[in-house]
């Protein structure tokens, strides 16, 4: 198994990130539209289009190298051993789904029986045996992304890069898919390309953010996300953010204590807001209010609320409340 | 509206069935079967089999450049590629003179070496490809640009290299044009007339083909000439009826995201 080091620039995007993969692991590569993730993943692969000069600097994969800009080292994208599941499954349309995961085995110089018989137990693994005949258009979305799984894992790739596979999918095939991914990429160096957290607790050992072009944070998934290091992991965990003298305060939901009137001293800050909805979350409902002034006028505050407590407050929209955070729930920037 | 696209169709069907009418069927098949009149469409389909493979090897790669390539002047070369298409047959003809007749650019150091090109069956089917090969790029090549590039930028990161990724994803999606541009390039050069008459001349059982056969037959013996162009015409609607058979349709599909 192979480890993955790069260093990799693209200046037509603004893109200049760093990265370390020990083998086997999944890191995912999160941040806001438009930070680089996609870039950075066609940089892997080497699929950026029209632009294969602009990448600069250095990949290797394992004890490969792929990309040296310096000594003019430029591996292209079919021996790079790098693997690539995109948004859309792009299944070859003129084959059947076996026939497309055995895409790849035919071009590791297995005979057409043995690639057929491999892509049928890689279709079994990603649980699509029984659309082994199916053409891709008779195959629904969630499906044709299971396809796609099991073609690009089926050409044993070093390196696998999911640039949000589970994006087009609806809320029940994602979660189907997200399973299936658990188990795959146990054992397969990949990078995961999301915007959702819980694809990254989910899937990934690691994780990375990048905002601009830059990598921000990372770190270990969960300690990334539960001690959120910097302002853009607070923002991804979905931590309440306010600004004051230049600094960020960030807090959990479920640290917030909502009263109908001003906190007592318990509270290291407190915001008066006004009520946006209450949402029934099983037990607990999330409050969301607008910061009505001060330091969080006009920003949306979550509060994780007992159904009990709420009962007993006012929650029309519009409402006048308060929230507060004590100091132990607050952390800085 | 619907008015109009019938006399549109009729303008096309009224000649067709005159034709028909014309043809001396207790003669017909005497007519057709005569040996200068077989040895013509024998002629003919064999030039035009040998043309279309021209075209095939010739085409498939520029309709390839023209749709892949990014390249400054790429809008100027599909225009002179699409040039034949335009220009008289006739015209192209003598310009295929020029180029590879005895005195030509080409043809008198050919001529040198003991290569002689003009008036032979070699210059029939250089005339039929030339006059052809727009028909199968422009058909190949929009079947090309259609096909999402995605397809075979997944192949690669599956490992198959340029060449694989054209033999098992680029063609194959290209499939339909090929086929259609393949039947469309045929039937035109079964069709040449002008360019064969003018580059190749009209030497029976070298360069004459059905289309000369039935110009020269026509002053002499009309019933002949309106037997062969019927047969002709029969030739040409199991070539059409070949290009838009149930076969080409859309087996191929976009995927159902």
């Amino acid at each position: 198994m192979s480890a993955l080091d790069l260093e990799l620039r693209v200046p037509s995007r603004r893109l200049d990130a760093s990265l370390r993969l020990d083998a086997g692991q999944t890191l995912a590569l999160m941040g806001p539209n438009g930070a680089g993730k996609s870039t950075l993943a066609a940089a892997l692969t080497g699929t950026l289009p029209g632009q294969r000069h602009a990448v600069q600097g250095r990949l290797t994969l394992g004890d490969r190298v792929l990309l040296d800009s310096v000594r003019g080292v430029r591996v292209p994208t079919h021996r790079r051993g790098v693997g690539l599941m995109a948004q859309t499954p792009l299944l070859f349309p003129h084959l059947d789904a076996v026939g497309n995961v055995a895409f790849g085995r035919r071009g590791l110089g297995e005979r057409r029986t043995t690639a057929r018989r491999a892509a049928r137990r890689w279709l079994d693994r990603v649980g699509a045996g029984e659309f082994a005949q199916a053409r891709p258009w008779q195959l629904s979305g969630g499906q044709a992304q299971t396809v796609a799984l099991a073609r690009a894992l089926a050409a044993e790739p070093e390196l696998l890069v999911l640039d949000e596979p589970l994006n087009a999918l609806d809320v029940t095939a994602a979660s189907r898919m997200r399973a299936v991914l658990r188990e795959l990429l146990a054992d397969q160096t990949a990078i995961l390309v999301t915007h959702e957290i819980l694809d990254a607790l989910t899937l990934a050992d690691r994780t990375a953010i990048l905002h601009d072009g830059r990598v921000v944070a990372a770190g270990p998934t969960r300690e990334l996300f539960t001690r959120p290091p910097n302002v853009f992991a607070a923002r991804l965990a979905g931590l309440n953010l306010v600004q004051r003298d230049g600094e960020s305060l960030a807090f959990r939901a479920a640290d917030v204590v909502v009263s109908a009137g001003e906190p007592d001293a318990t509270a290291a800050v407190r915001f008066p807001v006004r009520v946006l909805s209450l949402e029934p979350r099983g037990e607990h409902a999330l409050l969301r209010g607008a910061g009505a002034e001060g330091i969080a006028a006009g920003v949306e505050l979550h509060a994780e609320v007992d159904v009990q407590l709420a009962s007993g407050l006012d929650t029309a929209p519009g409402a006048p409340l308060w929230f507060g955070v004590p100091a132990a729930g607050l952390r800085e920037y | 509206m619907l008015g109009v696209a019938l006399l549109g169709l009729a303008f096309i069907l009224v000649p067709l069935l005159a034709t028909a009418l014309r043809v001396d069927w207790a003669h017909f098949v005497p007519l057709v079967t005569d040996p200068a009149a077989l040895e013509a469409l024998g002629l003919s389909l064999r030039t035009a089999g040998l043309s279309t493979l021209v075209c095939l090897l010739l085409g498939v790669p520029l309709a390839a450049v023209l749709s892949r390539a990014e390249f400054p002047g790429k809008r100027l070369m599909r225009s002179l590629v699409l040039l034949p298409l335009v220009v008289p047959p006739v015209v192209g003809g003598l310009a295929l003179l020029y180029a590879f007749g005895r005195f030509g650019l080409l043809g008198a150091p050919l001529h040198a070496l003991g290569v002689e090109i003009s008036f032979s069956t070699t210059a029939v089917v250089l005339a039929q490809a030339f006059v052809s090969l727009p028909y199968l790029v422009l058909s190949v090549e929009g079947s090309l640009s259609t096909t999402e590039a995605g397809y075979e930028r997944v192949a690669a990161t599956l490992g198959a290299s340029p060449a694989a990724t054209w033999w098992r994803v680029t063609l194959p999606l290209a499939l339909p044009g090929l086929l259609s541009g393949t039947v469309l390039a045929f039937a035109r050069c079964l069709g040449e007339f002008g360019a064969t008459l003018t580059f190749a001349g009209n030497l029976e059982g070298v360069t004459r083909t059905l289309p000369l056969d039935i110009y020269l037959v026509r002053e002499t013996d009309p019933d002949s000439a309106a037997a062969l162009a019927l047969l002709l015409v029969a030739v040409a609607v199991l070539v059409v009826g070949a290009a838009h058979g149930p076969w080409l349709k859309p087996r191929i599909r976009g995927n159902a995201v």
